[in-house]
């Protein structure tokens, strides 16, 4: 009986601290997966606004002054001359905003952005702006979720055998106490005992 | 909570030692059903919690990026508009005033006005599948405002969860409590022997036995109260009604 109640009590200790352990690992997934929720959406918010709040801005006013340059110019060629001189001289003057602006501007600067039918292509910009960052891509907080899930499903399984081992303490007491039907409880003691430790593997092994 | 030593005082096989026996025994299967419990309710706490975190980050971040592309969008789009209404409104002056190159200049900005119109809508569009943009990207510029509603509301089913969780696993904690009570009883009426002190001890752990399960039942089976969604005037929104 002692040995069995002995073995019972390791057993117990055993699977609760291994259920701890591993419930722990579950809340440490759950908590990483709320950082990495912070991280992605703040690198991605980011980059939004630097394109749309801020880089859009000014390579739009680029677009406004080189559609009003180069509607001038094809008016300036079906007018006569004095209209047409103050025509191209209204497109040099978005000309000269065009060259003071964009310096300032990656997006009007960089031919690959220019759009056929003018303006820019900003999600191509923001996707290279997410480029620079290959990490904040991989960031993925469902998948940490579904692994602290599994372990939280592991934790329970784990902590659910611990009843188990709880009768196998409760046969033992009985055949402690009852000396006539003693071999009876004992065998019941050790088969509970027995299926709390497959129980525990099996749970190892499916985790 | 059990001694070996109490369960060795019970091998005189009277009733009150089998009594005694029994109880030990109960005692450690229910003290292993309340802490089945406190785990799943606290595991299910602590998600619902940090769920609950990620929703509220996750909807922020919907709102304000579809605040930052909205806001370019409607302003390029206004910006071209004015530009038009510029441009008409000069080649009006000049018609009036017979200004020929106030009126060439307004065509050409109206016309300017009309190209940007186009070119802003194709600047300030929303990315498509074939889009450049990784999905994370693509998901938070096409969410629509009833979505990130449905995300508060599911968020706040997520608090809801972790209250209820909470309560339950902090109702298997008293349960606990009234289990340490009943062992420490338990261990007592070992050494009190088959006495009056050993059967009022004996009968004292008893109840604790009985109050330890009856938290354990109310822990598991009392139902929860019904959760209430938030409201978004003008919103429309499907109607949940999860129970946890």
């Amino acid at each position: 009986v002692a040995v069995l109640l002995a073995c019972a009590a390791v057993v117990a200790a055993v699977l609760t601290a291994r259920a701890a352990f591993v419930a722990g690992e579950a809340t440490g997934a759950w908590q990483t997966a709320v950082r990495d929720e912070v991280r992605r959406s703040s690198l991605a918010v980011l980059a939004i606004d630097a394109v749309y709040g801020s880089e859009g801005r000014i390579a739009f006013h680029v677009a406004t002054e080189q559609a009003r340059a180069e509607e001038a110019r094809a008016r300036a060629s079906q007018q006569p001359a004095e209209l047409a001189t103050a025509l191209e001289a209204e497109a040099q003057v978005h000309d000269g905003v065009i060259e003071a602006l964009l310096p300032s501007s990656e997006i009007a600067s960089d031919a690959r952005y220019a759009l056929d039918g003018g303006g820019f292509d900003l999600l191509l910009r923001l996707a290279d702006e997410r480029a620079t960052d290959p990490d904040a891509l991989g960031i993925d907080p469902e998948a940490t979720v579904a692994e602290g899930d599994a372990s939280s499903d592991h934790a329970v399984r784990l902590t659910a055998v611990t009843i188990v081992v709880a009768f196998a303490f409760l046969f033992g007491a009985l055949a402690q106490a009852m000396r006539r039907r003693r071999t009876a409880f004992l065998v019941l003691g050790w088969a509970a005992l027995g299926a709390s430790v497959v129980l525990a593997v099996a749970v190892e092994i499916l985790a | 909570v059990i001694d070996l030593d109490t369960i060795q005082e019970t091998d005189d096989e009277t009733l009150f030692d089998r009594l005694t026996a029994l109880l030990i025994g109960l005692i450690a299967v229910t003290a292993a059903s309340l802490v089945l419990v406190q785990t799943v309710n606290g595991e299910a706490e602590a998600r619902a919690s940090a769920q609950a975190t990620r929703l509220s980050v996750a909807a922020s971040a919907r709102l304000q990026a579809g605040s930052v592309h909205l806001q370019f969008a409607i302003g390029s789009l206004q910006q071209a508009v004015v530009l038009q209404l510029e441009g008409t409104s000069q080649q009006i002056v000049g018609l009036q005033g017979g200004d020929d190159v106030s009126q060439v200049r307004g065509e050409s900005d109206q016309a300017a006005g009309e190209r940007l119109f186009e070119i802003a809508q194709t600047m300030g569009a929303e990315p498509d599948d074939d889009s450049p943009v990784d999905a994370y990207v693509r998901e938070l510029l096409t969410s629509s405002t009833v979505a990130a509603a449905e995300m508060v509301v599911e968020q706040n089913r997520q608090v809801y969860l972790a209250q209820d969780a909470g309560e339950r696993a902090g109702r298997a904690v008293l349960g606990l409590s009234f289990i340490a009570l009943a062992g420490v009883l338990v261990g007592l009426t070992a050494v009190f022997g088959e006495g009056r002190a050993g059967r009022l001890t004996l009968i004292m752990a008893s109840l604790g036995l009985g109050a330890a399960v009856l938290t354990l039942l109310v822990a598991v089976f009392l139902p929860p109260s019904a959760f209430v969604p938030p409201t978004f005037e003008g919103v429309p929104l499907p109607s949940p009604s999860p129970s946890p």
